[in-house]
């Protein structure tokens, strides 16, 4: 049976010449790129500047306005300023495995392997003097034996916010301790609302707190720390949070984007600075903050410290350059350090002399987030690498989602995290 | 080709066929429906708590931040997104036919295993070889260039199996025919095998028109100008930034779906016959 | 009638030899870019992936620091990632099955439909125009979201049920349910064009036959002349459906991670999800590298226990 099939109008040689043009225009368009930031002009160097793309309006335009500003002021040096959209890490991490990666990135912690295959420079010439008022925090994760690999940009701070109206009509103090929290939590769920929010998965926000509430931390020192009674019962408590179905799941957006609260999906929520604007835009006053409650007797309230921090590329090809040019961004240029944390939402400057005398944070609501900062802000030091928090995240969300005895699952994770930290290279 | 007709079938189970495949449409037709709605509500609707059927009013304004968004200008990666599926389609279609051209009609000892060195990559998974591929391209200066984001995708393994068996099936007395014509192999392939395996060429290069349009991972690597990012890359910006921006999101979703739907519709058709012609069947 | 010639031919030694030289040439003519490609953005990765598992690369992938299989027993050891291999056959088992029935009974089902049959061709094959990014999206915020507005938790409301946090309830795992019908809906398409395909070359007197004979019931006429008239595509779908579950990955990712905040949990964690977080997070390409050749290892000897199965003469499930 013959089956000879009659073409379909797509002759050999139309199909062959029409992707040859396809490929001819390809090729053409590669040869033009449209130029970023500050032009190459007669620039000796030109540094490649990446950030992550922060939600905040205006922060691109801004981020290339100080690149210009520095080309201006030093014409031999061009900046190209790379705006990284979505999963920032995945092609930060491709990138400086080659010799493409950028000359100045940004990230929140400096992790030991990262100073082990040099994609980080030790900065503290740089820093200088300014190091007496960096906010300790903001710098510990930065810094290994004493050296400092990174200079902090802004500092995201991280607490509860609560919906005042709410908490009032449901005849509900804001909570101090774990079990108060607990408490309102249940007492604040009602019709479509839930009483607390701390991520879609029910853990997110709240895992790294709990040692911290208990008055420990989950490591100390190059020992992993975090397979304790206390915290064990921390965590059991937290957890009626879950299973008594106080808490919201699974809302359209995340913790850290402020539409749960200000919709009502949750009467309190684990947020950050950053929402602070929109919150007050929408909600005016009915709202406040509060840290996270301690828990037993020697707990204490947890504010988190985030943020983000500059760092050079150890592989770069011009690491001189670039140090300067992270030198007058964030320690000298006052105005930019203003702009950068002020202009475009919430966050705290990291020098201490910036942060006083700041206008917006010198009042209302910011204030308030600003003293609890400084009263109860804590956070992990930058041995807390991810492979030696994965086995603790894990047994978190056992222990709340599927009733995990506690104890016993954080010693066994302990083990592993100790583990992890061993392999961590000495740096 | 003959139809299957099923003679004898009443026609209340005529009916009862289409019923049935109407209650199956619903879940299926449901997700495009949601995203449509979706590209016009407003943040707040998207975030309420009670179910809307439709907007309150249509907001557009989703479309507008998505387009107008200087970070990541969606007209232009709607164009790169083209270029690179344009380009790739029949790019790729044709490497994977002259190859399964190769081993399936060619008798020379190598056939059989090159055909199998080339189908078992098909079984690594693209994770494994993700950060290695990329230093290999990152190393001969592929990053951020319109080489570095389409030659990688260019070797597709399943389509070479495909092509192998249709070119099984292909009648020997073509091919004998246009040997006593004085055709070599080559000559056989490009005269006679090729124009008439234009239905599958046709099929396996929608397909592949749609998988590069639809991938993610790669071009978010290997673009860094907002020049260069295709539309998926562009649309991941309004998520996992600190202020989710819903509607530009579900905005940006439906451009990214739109003209793929398009496509579908009108190549559907070939799709089928396509792979009809496989002889995966049978 | 033709006659296929076998591999040695029957000709003169003289046209014999040049025929293979212009065989040779033309072979490698057509072969050569595909090889080519394949060798230098696949061979050449996998080849060095598989010398990184062997080695200790942290933060780096240059070889260096040579540690045999220290790499695989890291992962072996892991019950995080013996759990993962676990949860993937698992998920395999689920979506196979499901996928196969569901794509075979939609093909004998449209292709019952005399008008309209495009229409509804279309309509069950249109999902595969969207990405797995773009319909997590609206699995995770319209479809299963854990707020009373999304449609399944309007579904429950309807007889009674309170909202369900679909993706963070792992106890019971109702999370699989998002994740199965996500997949479901992408992939059901593809698979039901091609029994379609083979449905429509069984020829038509095989039915009439069988009617005569007075086997007239649908059922009957399925499971003599369909079911066994598919053989050949029942074992190329299930064969792409069990490698494509293997890697799962995109919506695993998309549905269950949170965002900034990080990876998908330990409940719902397949491999490849596994290993993108050691490798990509944690920077330890070494381990990355070893557990993807796992991986590839499970998916070989699960695709070579197929083809024996089948080879056996048995049917598929």
């Amino acid at each position: 049976m013959l089956a000879m099939r009659g073409t379909t109008g797509l002759t050999r040689r139309r199909f062959l010449g029409t992707s040859l043009l396809f490929v001819g225009g390809a090729a053409i368009s590669a040869c033009t790129t449209d130029p970023i930031g500050s032009g190459s002009g007669n620039a000796k160097v030109t540094l490649n500047h990446w950030y992550h793309e922060y939600g905040e309006q205006g922060t691109r335009e801004a981020a290339m306005r100080y690149a210009a500003d520095y080309t201006k002021e030093n014409p031999d040096v061009a900046v190209k300023v790379t705006w990284v959209p979505g999963d920032y890490k995945t092609k930060l991490q491709s990138s400086v495995l080659t010799p493409e990666g950028p000359d100045v990135y940004e990230v929140n912690e400096v992790t030991p392997d990262m100073v082990a295959q040099q994609q980080v420079v030790p900065v503290d010439d740089i820093i200088g003097e300014a190091r007496g008022e960096l906010n300790e925090h903001a710098v510990s994760p930065l810094t290994h034996s004493g050296r400092t690999y990174g200079v902090p940009m802004i500092i995201d701070v991280m607490l509860l916010y609560y919906r005042k109206s709410l908490l009032a009509a449901a005849g509900v103090q804001p909570p101090t301790t774990l079990v108060d929290l607990v408490s309102a939590a249940a007492k604040l769920t009602s019709g479509k609302t839930k009483g607390i929010f701390v991520g879609n998965d029910g853990v997110a926000g709240m895992r790294q707190l709990f040692p911290f509430s208990v008055g420990q931390s989950a490591l100390t020192d190059r020992t992993v720390s975090y397979a304790t009674p206390e915290i064990a019962d921390a965590l059991t408590v937290a957890r009626r949070m879950f299973t008594d179905k106080s808490m919201l799941l699974g809302y359209p957006t995340e913790w850290y984007d402020p539409g749960a609260f200000i919709s009502g999906a949750a009467a309190i929520v684990w947020g950050g600075l950053w929402a602070l604007p929109q919150i007050q835009r929408e909600l005016g006053d009915d709202f406040g903050l509060i840290p996270w409650p301690g828990h037993g007797a020697s707990g204490r309230p947890v504010v988190i410290l985030g943020g983000w921090s500059q760092v050079v590329n150890g592989k770069s090809q011009h690491i001189d350059e670039a140090k300067k040019y992270v030198q007058w961004l964030w320690l000298r240029n006052e105005e930019i350090q203003k702009d950068w944390a002020l202009s475009y939402g919430f966050h705290v400057p990291p020098r201490a002399s910036l942060a006083a005398s700041a206008e917006p944070l010198k009042t209302g609501a910011a204030k308030v987030a600003v003293d609890l900062l400084n009263q109860y802000g804590i956070r992990n030091t930058a041995l807390w690498a991810p492979s030696v928090a994965k086995p603790y995240e894990d047994a978190v969300s056992d222990i709340i989602k599927k009733n995990a005895d506690a104890l016993p699952t954080l010693t066994e994770a302990a083990r592993r995290s100790q583990a992890a930290l061993d392999q961590l290279p000495k740096v | 080709m003959r139809t299957v007709r099923r003679r004898g079938g009443r026609e209340g189970s005529r009916v009862g066929s289409y019923l049935a495949a109407v209650v199956f449409a619903i879940p299926f037709l449901l997700p495009f429906y949601l995203l449509l709605r979706n590209s016009l509500m407003t943040q707040a609707e998207l975030g309420a708590l009670e179910w809307r059927w439709w907007p309150e009013k249509i907001n557009l304004q989703g479309f507008v931040d998505a387009f107008d968004n200087s970070t990541a200008p969606l007209g232009r990666a709607l164009f790169n997104s083209t270029m690179v599926a344009v380009v790739s389609a029949p790019v790729s279609t044709l490497l994977a036919s002259m190859a399964g051209y190769a081993v399936a009609r060619i008798r020379v000892a190598a056939a059989r295993p090159v055909f199998l060195l080339v189908i078992a990559t098909m079984m690594v998974p693209g994770a494994a070889t993700f950060v290695p591929t990329f230093v290999v391209v990152g190393s001969m200066g592929g990053v951020n260039t319109l080489w570095g984001l389409i030659v990688p995708g260019l070797f597709n393994a399943f389509a070479v199996l495909l092509f192998r068996g249709f070119y099984l099936r292909f009648p020997q007395e073509i091919e004998d025919a246009g040997r006593v014509d004085g055709l070599g192999h080559l000559g056989v392939y490009l005269r006679l095998a090729l124009p008439n395996s234009a239905g599958l060429i046709a099929a396996l290069g929608v397909l592949s028109f749609i998988e590069n349009w639809n991938a993610f991972l790669w071009p978010l690597v290997i673009g860094q100008d907002p020049a260069y990012w295709t539309v998926q890359v562009a649309m991941s910006t309004n998520l996992t930034a600190q202020a989710i921006n819903m509607p530009a999101l579900f905005a940006s979703a439906v451009v990214s779906v739109i003209p793929l739907a398009v496509v579908f519709l009108v190549a559907q058709r070939w799709i089928v016959r396509g792979v009809m012609l496989t002889g995966i069947k049978g | 009638m033709s006659t296929r010639t076998g591999t040695g031919s029957t000709s003169a030694p003289v046209r014999r030899r040049r025929a293979d030289r212009g065989a040779w040439l033309a072979f490698v003519v057509l072969t050569a870019p595909m090889v080519v490609g394949l060798f230098v953005f696949k061979y050449v990765a996998m080849g060095w992936g598989l010398l990184l598992s062997f080695s200790e690369a942290r933060g780096t992938i240059a070889l260096g620091t040579w540690v045999g299989l220290e790499n695989y027993r890291t992962l072996l050891t892991d019950p995080r990632f013996r759990d993962s291999l676990a949860m993937i056959v698992v998920f395999t088992v689920i979506i196979v099955p499901l996928t196969f029935a569901l794509a075979l009974g939609l093909a004998v089902l449209v292709n019952r439909l005399r008008r309209g049959r495009a229409l509804f061709r279309t309509t069950f094959f249109l999902p595969a125009a969207v990405s797995y990014v773009v319909a997590s999206l609206i699995w995770k915020m319209s479809l299963f979201s854990g707020v009373p507005s999304s449609v399944a938790n309007s579904l429950a409301g309807l007889v009674g049920q309170e909202p369900i946090a679909w993706i963070a309830t792992v106890d019971p795992p109702l999370y699989w349910v998002v994740l199965v019908t996500v997949r479901l809906w992408l992939q059901v398409g593809l698979y039901m064009i091609l029994f379609l395909a083979g449905i429509q070359e069984i020829p038509a007197e095989l039915y009439e036959a069988a009617k005569v004979d007075g086997a007239a019931s649908e059922w009957k006429l399925f499971r003599h002349i369909t079911f066994p008239m598919l053989r050949n595509t029942s074992v190329a779908v299930v064969l792409l459906l069990v490698i494509a579950a293997f890697q799962a990955f995109d919506e695993f990712y998309n549905l269950l991670s949170t965002g900034l905040a990080g990876a998908p949990g330990p409940d719902g964690r397949p491999p490849l999800v596994y290993l993108y977080d050691v490798a990509l997070v944690q920077q330890n390409y070494g381990v990355g590298s070893a557990g993807a050749f796992l991986v590839t290892l499970l998916i070989v000897v699960v695709t070579l226990l197929q083809s024996r199965l089948v080879g056996l003469g048995r049917r598929d499930a």
